[in-house]
């Protein structure tokens, strides 16, 4: 077939036709017909391995256009998600588990983020401590200086996206703070990214610390925000909105969760504050869900199908009564706090009420025995970022998989080696990759930390 | 409206006329082929040029050897046939490629070496043919599933301009990329 161009070479070429002698490779592809080859690969393909062919390839795939080609061409995709938590182990050691398995998604998409947070993030010297879409705040390490009265701490932190491997060291800060460890802070990272805006600034993240300060109630509060816009820590003062007359920060959890511009953290009477670090003076509070157990705190914080969700498992473990787990969703949200004097508008509705002794298990009964018997001991681990029926639980060294629909419980996965106290695993953070993975900027010195 | 009989045979005339209207396309190296034009206009680009009034005797294609106008010549005209045979049974509802003939006539059109491959893509770029830039762009893309850079460049001649030192950061951070 393709001797058919030696034939008709014979005719005489005239002095403007050129005769094609060289290879046509690749390389002599326009940058446009590029990325039409590109854009059909996944996603792991195209962020791990094409990034690094070559710096023409590197340099047509890190750009917002790209971006955009990319998501338009893989209008269905999954959104996979990881669940990231510590735990003691049986020597008391802190342990990362990260989860990689799912009921529908290939397993090898996140088993290579998996194996790179281990191999960073030593759970004990270091922890990550909030999450944001793809991007986790880790903190490296703390170091209390002893020497000054009140005490003050140095923390380091990185930003760092596990899927593409981006890592990002924060400028060290000063905190007030009574602790050698970092736990006590409250935390939360916010970030966005808008491939549909080819701008340079058009992916963006905000850090902020909430110092913690004595356990009264307070109605103003410091913070510490980090600017991915200008590289640098500032502080404010933020005052609570009018009509709230005070509050205190709840015990856990202690990472503040993403929603609608806002961070939000638990404080008390199971109320919710929320604080947006792109305007530091405007600062809005949740009411309660109305069917809350009294006296008790709310137990997970979460998001799921982009909105605010929250849980609460009431009487138990130390009561008679049979146990419940209860899920609401926040709905009409309304940003603009100052219509409503300072309470955000936005309503927690009762999703699901589900008592334990309802729940069976196919797989594994004696799931559905355990929860029913006088003390069990049950955590809620996190939500499902989009499924609004299922919510992860850990029970005797499980995660198990809650359908508050079909009302089943089956077990998820393991967690290996894990020792007493097993059952007061910190709340896990979600990692969820979206369409297109969040960029970081990069340190003017080079690519990594 | 005339009578449904002789509009039916009016409509094939006019049909027929249309069908034998030819252009000539002549490639870089001075070779002229003599297409229907109804083939050669599944090139937008030289759809414009003939809407535009602009094919005189005949339309220059500077960027195309007569060997890979040849070829494309051949995809235009098997699947402007597919399209105009537009009985249901063609338009498949079982919507399994592998039973379309086409999908089969594709697959058999673009085991070429490379070279082909890529001036192929850069034809039907250049002449603007959706369907075979969706063809060789795919058949391109499936050659890099699974490659590790590495292999990638090997496999397209693509020339690594990180340096060393570069590459072992790369390295460093990415070795499950690199599996």
């Amino acid at each position: 077939m393709d001797s058919s161009v030696d034939s008709h070479s014979l005719l005489q070429p005239s002095c403007e036709v050129k005769r094609k002698r060289s290879i046509t490779s690749m390389n002599d592809l326009p940058d446009c017909v590029l990325m039409e080859i590109l854009v059909l690969l996944s996603l792991p393909s195209v962020v791990l391995r094409c990034k690094w062919v070559s710096k023409r390839w590197f340099s047509l795939i890190t750009t917002p256009h790209f971006a955009r080609r990319f998501v338009t061409q893989h209008p269905h995709v999954h959104h996979p998600f990881s669940l990231i938590f510590y735990y003691p182990d049986c020597c008391s050691n802190q342990r990362l588990h990260i989860t990689t398995n799912s009921e529908t998604q290939n397993e090898s998409e996140l088993k290579p983020l998996a194996a790179y947070l281990h191999n960073k993030c030593d759970p004990n010297t270091s922890s990550l401590r909030a999450s944001c879409n793809d991007l986790l705040l880790w903190c490296d390490r703390a170091e209390q200086m002893v020497q000054h009265c009140p005490p003050v701490t140095m923390v380091f932190y990185s930003i760092i996206n596990p899927f593409t491997r981006q890592c990002l060291a924060l400028p060290p800060r000063l905190v007030p703070h009574p602790h050698s460890s970092s736990l006590g802070l409250r935390v939360g990272i916010i970030c966005s990214y808008d491939y549909n805006n080819d701008n340079q600034h058009s992916s963006s993240f905000r850090v902020v610390l909430i110092p913690w300060s004595i356990s009264k109630f307070t109605t103003q509060f410091n913070v510490h925000i980090f600017s991915s816009d200008t590289g640098e820590w500032s502080d404010s003062v933020v005052l609570c909105p009018p009509n709230l007359d005070g509050f205190k920060l709840s015990l856990t959890p202690l990472s503040a969760i993403p929603y609608k511009g806002f961070l939000f953290w638990s404080i008390d009477g199971a109320r919710l504050l929320g604080f947006d670090p792109y305007d530091s003076t405007c600062c809005c509070v949740i009411e309660k869900p109305v069917q809350l157990e009294q006296f008790q705190e709310i137990d997970c914080l979460g998001l799921c199908r982009g909105r605010l969700r929250t849980s609460q498992v009431s009487g138990y473990p130390y009561r008679n009564e049979h146990p419940c787990l209860r899920v609401w969703d926040l709905l009409d949200f309304d940003k603009d706090s100052n219509n409503n004097g300072g309470r955000a508008g936005g309503k927690w509705c009762l999703k699901h009420e589900l008592y334990f002794n309802q729940m069976v298990s196919e797989k594994s009964p004696w799931l559905a025995q355990y929860v029913t018997r006088i003390f069990p001991f049950v955590s809620v681990l996190a939500f499902h970022p989009s499924d609004a029926d299922i919510m992860y639980l850990t029970i005797q060294s499980k995660v198990v998989l809650c359908n508050l629909q079909s009302r089943t419980l089956e077990v998820f996965c393991d967690i290996p080696q894990s020792g007493l106290g097993h059952h007061f695993i910190r709340h896990a953070l979600t990692f969820v990759l979206p369409s297109w993975p969040t960029p970081l900027p990069f340190t003017e010195t080079g690519w990594h930390c | 409206m005339a009578s449904s009989s002789t509009s039916v045979v009016v409509s094939n005339k006019e049909k027929e006329n249309k069908n034998t209207k030819k252009v000539t396309l002549k490639s870089s190296d001075g070779e002229s082929f003599e297409v229907d034009e109804s083939v050669a206009m599944e090139s937008q680009t030289i759809k414009h040029i003939i809407e535009d009034g602009c094919a005189n005797n005949e339309i220059p294609l500077p960027n195309v050897t007569s060997g890979i106008l040849s070829r494309v010549i051949e995809y235009c005209k098997k699947h402007k046939e597919a399209a105009g045979e537009s009985e249901p049974s063609v338009t498949s509802y079982t919507s399994n490629s592998t039973t379309n003939p086409l999908t089969e006539w594709d697959t058999e059109f673009v085991k070429v070496d490379q070279n082909t491959l890529f001036d192929l893509i850069l034809a039907a770029n250049y002449l603007d043919i959706k369907g075979l830039l969706d063809l060789t762009c795919k058949t391109v893309a499936d050659m890099m599933k699974g490659k590790t850079p590495q292999e990638i460049r090997e496999t397209f001649h693509i020339k690594n301009d990180y340096t060393p030192e570069e590459e072992a950061e790369v390295r460093k951070e990415n070795q499950w990329a690199f599996e």
